[in-house]
């Protein structure tokens, strides 16, 4: 079938093409919604400023193709493949791309709202300033490719980019960013518990009232991200920078960040009850009115720390850094100090 | 502990405060005649380890032993006793009829020239007395700091009974001690944040009270040299040479740099000859200029200077927002935002930000910004400017500068609201009478006293000793707790808290950020509205989610007219929540979802993603 029969046959009413072999067809600045082509072949074909509202790709195999510039308000394209797709500009509002294949598909600019990646392929997408407001993408997987070494030379990188992507209220509970672009990303109001961030970019991120519960942030950079009103106990921060990040009155009971960079950081008021902070760097940060009771703080570096009016109940402080921390009205009481002695008026 | 009575005859009457380190109550003396007032401060051991307390009550012994010795000056109280009950250490002492300094030494109060050199000749002997017993207080400041009701003299207060030097290692003439930081910040100069204090370290603390005393601000707000980190003050206020080069040799950074001992202080300001000799005699009677400087009794000193602006800005309240943006921290920051607002220029030379005066800018701004709406625009477009990493301290700057500016435009900040609003409230004495005891811990029954009071002065006050509303209704609480009528103060308690509320809530900052509200705005996750995260997550596994969201679009705007970009701004979320809240059982629900269905196209489907929804809204209402 080429373009002209199937469009003839879709303005004759035909909306079923299930099936059909279209590989490389050119269906370009044309209508045809709420038209099926379950498990149809279009590989490599050119469906760029095209209408597909409502119209539905399950399992089609779409490698390659052009889609730039589309309207898929509402398509499904559950498992399909749309791996190295074309699909920059397109706007998926309210689509359903449940389990599909987006490896290394072009998806910059495009409109993602309240659309449906539970648990999609999108490693080594390119999601630059897409908009993914609500949108679901639990258990989706953007982990950063382990290349042999030979390919890894090709000039393209592989790795998941979605700076200055909108992401807020998105379900991304679960889902895996190892090594991705995240900077600048708005995740406010956004679910990320046990996500995975292990050495992405999360620079200057929006996470207001994000839930980041047991998320994983191990060697990320999270310098100078908000996170007022984020829920993120249990978190694991090994190795993370946080430096400039702004952290004021957030709960981080339990939380395990050793070796953690967070220099300058705000964290007053923030709520630190057995955190691990092993051998943080916490210089110049400003822990006014934290609660600390029970934290780990062996080996910290507290230089010009403000832990004014902090509460280090039973901290253990050994070995750290405390000579120009600012502790004016600081509760000390049972803490374990530099000295190795506790604490005694 | 309040009825409690301790040592067999001091029954404690009254909690007065406490810090992390031990608590003060006010007690009265059963056994003496007429039953006066003493003061019992409590330490709190801080380990019940039998070793920890035997070093606890040696070192209480000790220096109950040297506050003992202090006490028998005139100007420091004296101790009349100290005892262990129950494994705890109380100290009983004078009760001082009087008020602190800081009834006198308030912020946007300049006290004159003269105050503070009287200041200092009655202070400076005694801290040398202090000195020459080998002590250091460590934590001069104006609470500190008594006027006695009875002879109008300075006592010293708040010693160590827990935050006192040790005698032990006072061998020299430095004081090796290491330890920590004690003090308050703003009064402790740099080697005291190390906890390395010296006698010097007391001078600069009396320095910080007199430039507090002279300037009206807050030392937490000096501006410093961002070089040198010396204070900048003198531009300030008008202030005679000799006396502002005495204080700045009191709190020059390096304390190498300061005087080493009060007698040189004393020496250099036995020099200064007092302005004005009328009020020398009398320092009691130094006369507290009014703090609201409304512009319709503006005084003789800034009428000479006329406001160098179009008539109709005469009747702008600049004097209060100019004093409201220098009571503002980061004095320097600020500045710096406020000339970018102007100029369009990032000043980073503080000499030559100093140049301008901030009603100059006051006024520019006015200029630029005509109304309210092009005053946060601008604010936001000049912090865009700066880079991103100090963004977030200069918004919030712009934010405040917003509130203090909004005046200008004959608009009150939330602050003023609620003190205007208090103000004309019928139980506004006994908002007074309440405030005053939260921010200066005295019960006033005195009706002239209380109506010089200003509930805005006030209000600034519990701002910086409750920063946030659980801690100042915590602090109400306990306030409340301590008055005679405990349930007619709650009403007053709840009265000052829904006024204050507005002011307080974090979630309605005065400056949004205009990019925000272009967005579709948050919805309130910070409330206990259902977490709808796993509702969505399953909706979508069985439902088309655009013909979801149409469906909840249709339903919650009762007409089924589809506004395809309408639709795009409302997210599923928020569509979930707006039917929610319109719905007040599941009834309610139904109906709505079958309704809305049945004017949709194929309305089969429709009816089917109607009843997914039923099924995953049934365990949010309660049966």
């Amino acid at each position: 079938m080429n373009a002209t029969e199937l469009l003839q046959l879709y303005s004759a009413g035909e909306r079923d093409f299930s099936g059909q072999d279209l590989k490389g067809i050119k269906l370009s600045s044309v209508s045809l919604d709420q038209a099926d082509f379950l498990n149809v072949n279009l590989a490599n074909s050119y469906l760029n400023n095209t209408s597909l509202v409502f119209s539905c790709f399950t399992r089609a195999n779409l490698r390659y193709v052009t889609m730039t510039d589309s309207r898929l308000w509402g398509a499904n394209f559950n498992q399909a493949n749309l791996s190295h797709a074309n699909l920059k500009n397109a706007d998926f509002h309210g689509a359903s791309l449940q389990e599909a294949n987006l490896s290394n598909a072009n998806l910059s600019w495009a409109t993602l709202i309240d659309a449906n990646l539970a648990g999609a392929d999108l490693r080594g997408v390119a999601l630059m300033s897409a908009n993914l407001t609500g949108a679901c993408l639990f258990s989706a997987n953007l982990r950063q490719e382990r290349l042999p070494e030979e390919i890894k030379l090709q000039p393209k990188p592989h790795i998941a980019n979605l700076s200055n992507a909108i992401l807020c209220r998105a379900d991304l509970r679960g889902a895996n960013f190892t090594g991705a672009n995240l900077h600048r990303a708005d995740f406010r109001g956004a679910n990320l518990s046990n996500a995975i961030f292990t050495s992405a970019d999360l620079r200057e991120t929006k996470l207001n009232y994000a839930n980041l519960s047991g998320a994983f942030f191990t060697e990320a950079n999270l310098s100078s991200a908000v996170f007022t009103g984020a829920v993120m106990t249990n978190v694991k921060c090994e190795r993370t920078l946080l430096v400039d990040a702004n952290l004021q009155g957030v709960d981080l009971s339990g939380a395990v960040m050793p070796d953690l960079k967070a220099s300058r950081a705000i964290l007053r008021n923030a709520k630190l009850r057995d955190t691990k902070l092993t051998r943080a760097d916490l210089s110049r940060a400003d822990l006014s009115g934290a609660i600390l009771c029970g934290a780990s703080l062996v080996e910290a570096y507290l230089a010009r720390t403000n832990l004014s009016n902090a509460d280090l109940t039973n901290a253990q402080l050994n070995r750290a850094e405390l000579s120009s921390a600012n502790l004016a009205n600081a509760l000390l009481k049972g803490a374990v100090m530099p000295d190795g002695k506790v604490y005694n008026g | 502990m309040l009825g409690k009575v301790l040592a067999g005859h001091y029954k404690v009457t009254k909690h007065l405060g406490g810090g992390g380190f031990g608590r003060t109550y006010v007690a009265q003396d059963l056994h003496l005649p007429g039953k006066p007032l003493v003061i019992i401060k409590h330490l709190k051991p801080i380990s019940s380890m039998q070793e920890v307390l035997e070093m606890a009550r040696d070192l209480f012994d000790r220096e109950a032993k040297v506050l003992y010795r202090l006490g028998k000056h005139d100007q420091i109280p004296t101790l009349l006793a100290h005892f262990e009950e129950d494994e705890e250490f109380f100290l009983a002492q004078d009760y001082i009829h009087g008020h602190t300094l800081n009834q006198e030494i308030q912020r946007g109060r300049k006290q004159s020239e003269a105050y503070v050199i009287n200041f200092l000749h009655q202070l400076l002997p005694l801290l040398e007395f202090v000195h020459s017993q080998q002590v250091i207080h460590r934590d001069i400041k104006p609470s500190n700091i008594m006027r006695r009701k009875s002879d109008g003299k300075l006592v010293l207060i708040d010693f160590g009974a827990v935050k006192e030097v040790s005698t032990q290692s006072l061998q020299d003439q430095t004081i090796t001690r290491s330890g920590l930081a004690i003090g308050s910040p703003g009064y402790m100069p740099n080697e005291q944040y190390g906890g390395r204090a010296q006698y010097a370290s007391d001078i600069y603390a009396v320095g910080v009270t007199c430039i507090q005393a002279l300037t009206g601000i807050s030392p937490r707000d000096f501006p410093e040299d961002e070089a040198t980190n010396e204070i900048v003050w003198r531009h300030l206020v008008k202030v005679s040479d000799p006396l502002a080069d005495l204080l700045d040799k009191m709190v020059r950074f390096d304390f190498r740099q300061r005087y080493r001992n009060v007698a040189e202080v004393m020496v250099d300001l036995s020099k200064i000859a007092i302005p004005k000799p009328v009020e020398a005699d009398k320092p009691i009677a130094v006369k507290i200029p009014e703090s609201a400087l409304t512009p319709d009794k503006l005084p003789d000193k800034a009428q000479d200077k006329p406001v160098v602006s179009p008539d109709t800005l005469e009747t702008l309240p600049l004097t209060q927002i100019v004093e409201n943006l220098s009571g503002l921290a980061d004095q320097l920051r600020v500045k710096k935002l406020m000339f970018l607002l102007c100029t369009g220029i990032l000043e980073n030379d503080p000499e030559r930000l100093a140049g301008y005066e901030m009603q100059e800018l006051v006024l520019s701004i006015y200029e630029i910004s005509p109304n309210p709406d092009q005053l946060k625009i601008q604010l936001f477009n000049a912090v865009q400017t700066i880079a991103p990493a100090k963004q977030p301290q200069y918004l919030a700057l712009a934010k405040s500068i917003y509130g203090i500016l909004l005046p200008l435009y004959g608009i009150l900040s939330p602050e003023e609201q609620a003190a205007s609003a208090l103000e004309s409230d019928l139980q506004q004495l006994r908002v007074k009478k309440l405030l005053l005891y939260v921010c200066r811990q005295t019960w006033e029954n005195d009706l002239a006293k209380l109506q010089q009071v200003k509930i805005g002065d006030l209000l600034h006050e519990l701002r910086q000793i409750a920063p946030s509303l659980p801690k100042l209704k915590s602090l109400l609480d306990e306030s409340v707790k301590a008055t005679s009528k405990p349930s007619e103060y709650m009403a007053i308690a709840d009265l000052i808290l829904e006024r204050l509320s507005i002011s307080y809530d974090p979630d309605t900052p005065a400056l949004a950020d205009p990019l925000v509200e272009a967005e579709p705005s948050l919805p309130d996750l910070t409330g206990l509205s259902p977490d709808l995260f796993d509702i969505r997550l399953e909706l979508m596994r069985y439902c088309n989610p655009l013909r979801l969201k149409m469906l909840l679009y249709v339903a919650t705007a009762n007409h089924s007219n589809m506004d395809w970009t309408e639709l795009k701004v409302h997210d599923l979320d928020s569509l979930l929540r707006s039917l929610l809240q319109n719905c007040a059982n599941l009834n309610a629900v139904q109906n709505r979802l079958h309704q809305a269905a049945a004017t949709l196209q194929p309305s089969d489907i429709y009816q089917q993603i109607s009843n997914q929804l039923l099924r995953l809204l049934k365990p949010i209402y309660p049966s």
